[in-house]
Formats: structure tokens, sequence, C-alpha cells
């Protein structure tokens, strides 16, 4: 039974300290997580008017975080409208975040007048 | 001796009215549904080792907008605002002049709707702020049926980071909570006629607010009201409450905030159920009958409360309305 144990146990050892070897014909799907640009249809609006931003991004799984001081978001995702209710400069922040937690923010400068 | 302390309570009367009738320029916000106030008359001391739970609902609507003291066609897509707010009240007779309590509230739903096709809803929920307080009888004579009191306490945020829904962030109108602290101050003045079963009394509160994590600070608060009230049946009781709100300018990072602060003047009448003299049920509406805002805002049209509100008197004293 001693003759049989110790070359089981070496072989064991092996197995478990081997790496799986990554084969080159096995594709990364994964995309990094690129935040293309943060525009808006109308930087300068009137007051109470609305303004179209557009977040382009590419990665896994996006979402797409709205953020300003001021104002109003209408709808949610990559597109998004906005509005306010008084005159000044404001930074609409989008924050765009992959499946992996890595993010990246870009913002929209607005007057309203 | 009796000469001398009559001179001290009439000094700590007028320090204390003066700091109430402090009151620079007056705000509010642009698109504001309001805030909930309490929904009871129920204040003023409590007798020694008595609790008193007071629980209530508040519903508010506003549609119309304001350009100081005159109205303004609807000029925005914000259609109007309500808010359902819920809160509780809990009060303890620390002495027979020191009172505590504790106040939180839950805003069920602080809506906005919008002129768009389809009309566009946003929403928010969650706890308010909450608030404890301490009160102090510097003169009670039960016997004359007066009674002067004084408040102060600590105003405190549930939440202090902003509220998103769907990975938006709201706006501010419609978030739960200010996310800041702030101090309360308050005095009651009461005064009643058995013999006619009237009361009249006044409450006046001041409250000063911190900024939140986003270096916003919501304007001062000043309220002055008055009531008078009166037994109308057996168990029934009437009270008229004309009261004066005065919200001064928001601040951020550059100032003054513009669009906000405001005075206003309410009526609200009230109609109070005694059962079994142990609950006393309430419903009031607040409604408004002067404005004046800074700059065009959303004015509340209307509020509605009702409450409940219930002594457990373990002295068995008289519960003290």
């Amino acid at each position: 039974m001693k003759n049989f144990l110790i070359p089981i146990v070496f072989i064991l050892v092996i197995i478990i300290s081997c790496k799986k070897e990554k084969k080159s014909d096995e594709l990364d799907t994964s995309k990094p997580l690129n935040f293309i640009s943060l525009v808006a249809s109308d930087s300068t609006i009137l007051v109470n008017s609305t303004t179209k931003i557009t977040a382009t991004a590419t990665g896994d799984e996006l979402i797409y975080i709205w953020s300003c001081e001021w104002g109003t978001f209408i709808g949610s995702g990559s597109v998004v409208d906005w509005t306010v209710c008084h005159a000044d400069t404001f930074n609409v922040k989008c924050e765009v975040k992959d499946k992996y937690n890595n993010s990246e923010s870009k913002y929209a400068k607005i007057i309203t007048e | 001796m009796q000469k001398s302390l009559q001179n001290r309570l009439f000094k700590i009367f007028l320090i204390a009215l003066t700091l109430m009738c402090v009151s620079t320029e007056v705000y509010s916000q642009c698109c504001s549904s309001g805030s909930p106030a309490g929904a009871s008359t129920f204040v003023g001391l409590l007798n020694k080792k008595t609790i008193r739970v007071i629980s209530f609902y508040r519903y508010s609507f506003s549609d119309t907008y304001y350009n100081g003291t005159e109205k303004n066609k609807n000029y925005a897509i914000l259609k109007n605002s309500s808010f359902n707010y819920a809160g509780i009240t809990i009060g303890y007779g620390l002495s027979k002049r020191f009172s505590a309590e504790y106040e939180m509230g839950y805003f069920i739903s602080k809506i906005q709707r919008y002129d768009l096709n389809p009309e566009y809803v946003l929403k928010g929920y969650g706890l308010s702020n909450g608030s404890i307080s301490l009160k102090y009888g510097i003169f009670v004579k039960p016997e004359k049926n007066i009674e002067i009191t004084t408040g102060a306490g600590v105003k405190f945020p549930f939440a202090v980071e902003s509220q998103y829904v769907n990975n938006v962030l709201l706006p501010r109108d419609i978030q739960p909570s200010t996310g800041a602290f702030g101090v309360t101050t308050q005095i009651f003045l009461n005064k009643g006629f058995p013999l006619y079963s009237l009361r009249i009394f006044s409450l006046n509160k001041f409250e000063i607010n911190g900024s939140n994590n986003d270096n916003y600070s919501y304007g001062n608060f000043l309220m002055n009201s008055l009531f008078i009230s009166k037994k109308i049946a057996k168990d029934f009781y009437g009270f008229i409450q004309i009261r004066s709100d005065n919200r001064h300018s928001d601040n951020d990072v550059k100032g003054n905030v513009v669009n906000t602060g405001s005075e206003i003047i309410f009526v609200s009448p009230q109609l109070s159920y005694s059962i079994y003299e142990k609950w006393h049920l309430a419903i009031l509406a607040d409604l408004p009958v002067y404005k004046n805002y800074s700059g065009k805002q959303m004015t509340q049209k209307y509020s509605l409360a009702v409450s409940l509100t219930r002594d457990f008197n373990t002295c068995k004293a008289e519960i003290k309305k």
C-alpha cells in the first residue's frame, strides 16, 4: 500500500499545480471599456427647453449613470434629454461602467439663456 | 423676588420673540412641491412621564407658477408636482417643565409630472429627515391656563447621498432628504379660556439648514403661526390656524440660488375628534392665501393632512392639549 501512496500523491500534486494553458484558438471576447464621446444636440438652449445628449461607448454590458447639479433628465440609457428651469452654465456628467466595474466619465457643457 | 423673576422671564421672552422674527429675503425652489410640516396641534409641554405618539400623513399638490406675487402661465414642461408623506412624532415628559421630542418622516412618493407625450413622471421616495428636540417651559401656570415654552433641537438626514433611479440622478426638488444637518428653535405661547372652551396659542419655529455633500444648503425657514381652537360639540374641536412660512434663499458654491425663497401665508382649518378622550383624530387643510416668490417658481395649490394622537399617561394626569 505504501508503495502506491507516494506516486499517487505525486501525481495529484502535479495535476493540481498544472495551469491550463490558453490555446491559441480560444478567443478573448471581453471588450475593453472605451467611452468615445458625449455630445449634446444643442449646447446652448433656452430655459425650460430640452437638449438631447448622446453617450457613445463600447464595452461589455455598459450602464450609463447621468448626473448634473441642476436640471432634469428625461429618459435613461445612452441617450437622454435634459432640461433646466433657470439660466446658467451647466456640466452634465455621464459615467459609463462595464460589467467588470471599470468606469469612465465625460462632461457635456450646456449653456441656458 | 417675584418682580425680578418676571423681569427675567420678560427678557427671555423678548429675546426669543426677536429671534423668531428674524427674516430677511425670502425665496424658495423653482420646481418644488414644498416640504411637509407636521399635522398636529398637540404642541407644548407634556406631563411628567407621559409619552405622546403622533402619526400623520400629508398630501400636497402644486401646479401653479408664480413670479413674485403674480400668477404665471405655465411656461415650463413641468406640469405639476405632488408628494405623499408619512411621519411620526414621539414626545416624552421628562419633568414638569422639560419635554423631549423625536420626529421622523418618510416620503411615500415625491413626484414630478412633465408635459410630454406620453406624460413623463419622475418619482423620489424614502426616509426624509429626523429631528430631536428639547422643550422647556419658562412660564407654566396650569391654573391660569398659560404656558410659554421654548425649545431647541437638531435636524439630521436619513440619507446623505442623492437618490438615483434607473442610474439617473433625480432632480433636487424630489430628493427625499436634504442630506444636511440643521438646528431648530421654537417658542410656544398658550392661553386657555376654559369658560368658553376656547384656546389661543402660537407656535413659532426657526430652522437653520447646513450644507449637504453637494455643498448645497436649503434656505433657512421661519414659521409663525396663530391658532384658535374651540370645542364645537361633544368630543369635537375646531381649529383655525393662520400661518406664515418664510423660506430664505438656497445657497450653493456660487452663492444665492436664483428662483429660490418664498413668503407664504396659509389659512388652515382643522377638525379634531376625541375618541374616548384617549385617541385624537384630526384632519386639516393648508390653503395658501398669499404668495410671494422670488423669481419664477411652481407653488403649492393645497395640502391635506390627517393625524392620530395618543397619550400614554403613566401618571394618570389629564391629557394636555
